[in-house]
């Protein structure tokens, strides 16, 4: 079954995420800040990165995305980005008119219904 | 605070770039110098057949418009490179003091003491007090005073040659030793007198200046802190809330283990609540982000990918409803110039209005047309409408229709944003309903609000 690394600073958000995907069946992986996740990203090589945007930093996220995307070893790890950021700064990552500056496969706005997020991790471990 | 350093920073580069701006305005005034000297020098020489040393006269000015012209050369090729201030301080040093031995020599020439011209120095002390610092302007006026009465010394004493400007004063003054004590007594307080004036004034205005760029700078940075602050505190509201949704959710759907009937319509009700607390949130930093926004950030932009954006962000709206959306825009019509994220809005909050009070089976229409030089957008719906009493308060701040009031939640702050941002593009906002049949808001902005 397919490895799942979630990367969140808010521990109640990993848990409800490693909840319904272990329902599923998935593997889960759990890093609470950025830098550690790349880590654990490099040391477990999942099969899906599921991210979060403000951690450490605002956007620490995007960060870690782009070091993700640009190694060669996990560049073509699909990655779930999280926000909660969204709207008020602007609809400036919608991934429609910002995928050239935004290398993640998916973003989605907090909170994710159970559904959704089961959909969108499945398709996403599909088009790998 | 590293912002606010590299302003600071910015600032003394303005205050350089004011500098040679001056100094190149310098360049134009010499060059009027040169073309004055040799047209007074004529008007004398022809006119009131005075009998001046040409040569040496017009050398002299040659030999300014030469280094004038160098300079301004040198200022040209200088223009992509970085300057110190203290290397500009240094131009300008060297050209007053080119300027003040030309102007010297020519007096000399022209009579001395008797030249009342010399007064002309007091330009030149009041343009360069105006550049300088305080300091540097006191020595100029000293180096005037000095050059000047030196020069009266050495012709009084013979050690330099008299050249008198013959035609126009008879009498050998230059050799009265209480007109020369007079003459550079009038000629030293005047120069100094000018140089204060000059630099207090020029002091003043430099520290209001630099009074008001500070201001400004704090204006800035505090505007950037509050832009942060809402940002910061947007997040920090919204993270818990969806905590709190995400691990409901997990539960609802069982993942936690079996929930019966009852616990499971409880933390539905909570969930609601929950929804309700995110989406209140969301409108009110809404608001008070748009309305602290000053400017538009005009954006050229298709309509129809805003409308596509709008309808996509906006569908969870319909809550499984089977509601028909239809799109239509005139044909020729392209791109509009817009505040892109702000018209967004404007058709996610409509659509999102549409869809939430239009029962199942019903149909929300977009509509856009072009009119000369704007666009009018039409959003028609089969819904539920809004009574009559209720139109005129539609658009006001947290007020919310009386047959919806109790029956679904909302702010009461979508509408009054709409109406706010069409206004800001220099629009307008009609509506019309009726209960039961459906509502339509119809708008119209400019093609290009610049």
């Amino acid at each position: 079954m397919a490895k799942i690394l979630i990367i969140d600073d808010d521990a109640d958000i990993v848990e409800a995420t490693k909840i319904v995907l272990e329902s599923k069946g998935y593997k889960v992986v759990t890093a609470y800040e950025g830098d550690t996740g790349y880590k654990k990203a490099k040391e477990e090589k999942p099969d899906l990165i599921i991210l979060d945007v403000m951690m450490k930093t605002k956007d620490q996220g995007f960060q870690v995305s782009y070091k993700l995307k640009n190694n060669p070893e996990l560049s073509t790890i699909p990655i779930l980005m999280l926000t909660s950021i969204g709207k008020e700064t602007g609809f400036k990552f919608s991934k429609a008119t910002d995928e050239d500056y935004l290398p993640v496969d998916e973003l989605v706005e907090k909170p994710i219904k159970p559904k959704d997020l089961l959909l969108k991790v499945g398709n996403l471990l599909k088009q790998r | 605070m590293e912002l606010l350093q590299t302003k600071v920073k910015q600032t003394t580069e303005v205050h350089e770039e004011e500098f040679l701006e001056r100094l190149k305005w310098f360049i134009y005034i010499r060059w009027a110098t040169v073309v004055f000297i040799i047209i007074v020098s004529l008007t004398a020489i022809n006119l009131f057949k005075v009998i001046l040393p040409t040569l040496p006269i017009f050398l002299t000015a040659l030999f300014i418009a030469v280094y004038n012209a160098i300079f301004k050369l040198y200022l040209i090729q200088l223009r992509y490179e970085f300057l110190s201030s203290a290397s500009i301080r240094r131009l300008a040093i060297t050209q007053s003091m080119l300027d003040i031995l030309s102007l010297i020599v020519i007096i000399h020439f022209t009579g001395g003491a008797e030249n009342p011209f010399i007064f002309y120095f007091i330009f030149h002390t009041i343009l360069t007090g105006m550049l300088l610092s305080k300091k540097d302007s006191y020595i100029q006026a000293g180096i005037i005073s000095i050059l000047t009465i030196g020069l009266f010394v050495l012709e009084y004493m013979d050690i330099l040659p008299h050249h008198t400007a013959k035609g126009f004063l008879g009498i050998n003054l230059y050799k009265n030793p209480v007109y020369v004590t007079t003459i550079s007594f009038a000629f030293t307080s005047t120069i100094f007198i000018a140089a204060f004036f000059t630099v207090s004034i020029s002091e003043r205005l430099r520290l209001k200046e630099r009074e008001l760029k500070e201001a400004n700078l704090k204006l800035l940075e505090k505007d950037r802190l509050k832009d942060e602050y809402v940002k910061m505190v947007s997040h920090d509201l919204k993270s818990p809330l969806a905590s709190i949704q995400s691990l409901l959710e997990v539960l609802l759907g069982g993942f936690a283990g079996p929930v019966d009937e009852k616990i499971k319509e409880i933390l539905q009700r909570i969930g609601k609540k929950i929804e309700f607390l995110h989406h209140y949130t969301k409108d009110l930093l809404d608001l008070s982000r748009i309305r602290a926004e000053k400017n538009l950030n005009l954006k050229i932009f298709n309509i129809k990918e805003v409308i596509d954006t709008a309808a996509e962000i906006a569908m969870p709206k319909t809550e499984g409803k089977k509601i028909q959306l239809n799109v239509e825009i005139a044909k020729q019509l392209l791109d509009i110039e817009a505040d892109k994220e702000l018209i967004t809005y404007v058709f996610l909050n409509l659509i999102a209005n549409a869809f939430k009070y239009t029962p199942s089976g019903g149909k929300v229409l977009v509509q856009v047309s072009q009119k000369n030089s704007s666009i009018t957008v039409e959003v028609k719906d089969t819904g539920i409408g809004i009574p009559a009493q209720d139109l005129p308060h539609i658009f006001e701040e947290f007020f919310r229709a009386s047959n919806v009031a109790k029956t679904t939640k909302g702010t009461g702050l979508g509408l009054s944003l709409v109406k706010y941002i069409i206004e800001k593009h220099g629009g307008n906002i009609l509506l019309e309903s009726e209960v039961g049949k459906g509502s339509s808001f119809r708008f119209t902005i400019p093609i290009s609000s610049k």
